[in-house]
């Protein structure tokens, strides 16, 4: 994720807009950099996402990795 | 022509780069004159309608990036997307990963896995084998992300947590711990 975007995910999880991100769970964190990520371009948009994903344990990569 | 046809064919021309067709990308996403391969085939096949597509090109037009809406694994957070990406110039094969379209804010969730198809280019390759194989792997990769989403709606972050994990996130892996357990 380019770093320009923390200010946007910060106030994202910090100042949720939606009810729904309002717990301060894993899940409204995750929210918080995708919502982010829709000002990316779909070309870097996507692997980004991903690699978010990746680091919340979304992959079977880091299900090996912390067992 | 199919409609994720169209969408491309209306993409490339403004790239410029490649002149007679993607053949490729047309058969990962679009199949061919009759319909009968391509990510869309394979959905119907297995009674998955696509809701929503949308397409983007590489700025150089090697590399195609979709991302589409299913109506399938519908659940009160979302439905079922399918990101895909493939190219034209020999650098990746056809891969596909799950993901969520969040209903609330129209966001999207896509597992770290990708789920690639084993020929690349290749002679012969049987698009619709290679593909119906990974649209079954990608119903996989989705029935697990729904349980991972509710792991993370059940994990709890102190601030402290959340600012860390901001940081490992912008720092680019390097210093990228894995979540807190």
């Amino acid at each position: 994720m380019p770093v320009r975007l923390l200010p946007d995910a910060s106030q994202a999880y910090f100042e949720p807009q939606l009810p729904d991100f309002e717990p301060r769970t894993m899940w409204s964190l995750h929210n918080a950099f995708t919502t982010a990520a829709k000002v990316m371009p779909m070309s870097t948009r996507l692997p980004a996402i991903q690699s978010v994903g990746k680091m919340f344990g979304m992959s079977s990569e880091g299900k090996r990795e912390r067992t | 022509m199919s409609a994720v046809a169209e969408a491309i064919q209306s993409a490339l021309p403004k790239h410029g780069v490649i002149k007679d067709g993607h053949p490729f990308f047309n058969a990962a996403v679009g199949g061919d004159d009759r319909g009968t391969a391509g990510v869309p085939f394979v959905l119907r096949a297995c009674q998955i309608t696509i809701r929503e597509e949308r397409f983007a090109l590489r700025r150089d037009g090697s590399v195609l990036f979709g991302v589409l809406e299913l109506a399938y694994g519908e659940s009160k957070d979302g439905t079922a997307a399918l990101g895909l990406r493939t190219a034209n110039d020999k650098s990746m094969s056809i891969q596909i990963c799950a993901g969520l379209a969040v209903f609330v804010c129209d966001n999207l969730a896509f597992r770290g896995d990708l789920i690639a198809l084993r020929s690349k280019h290749t002679s012969g390759l049987n698009i619709r084998e290679e593909l119906a194989t990974a649209v079954l792997r990608f119903q996989e990769h989705f029935e697990r992300l729904v349980g991972e989403i509710e792991t993370l709606k059940e994990k709890q972050l102190t601030d402290v947590e959340a600012k860390a994990l901001m940081h490992d996130v912008f720092a680019g892996g390097s210093h990228a711990r894995p979540p807190p357990p």
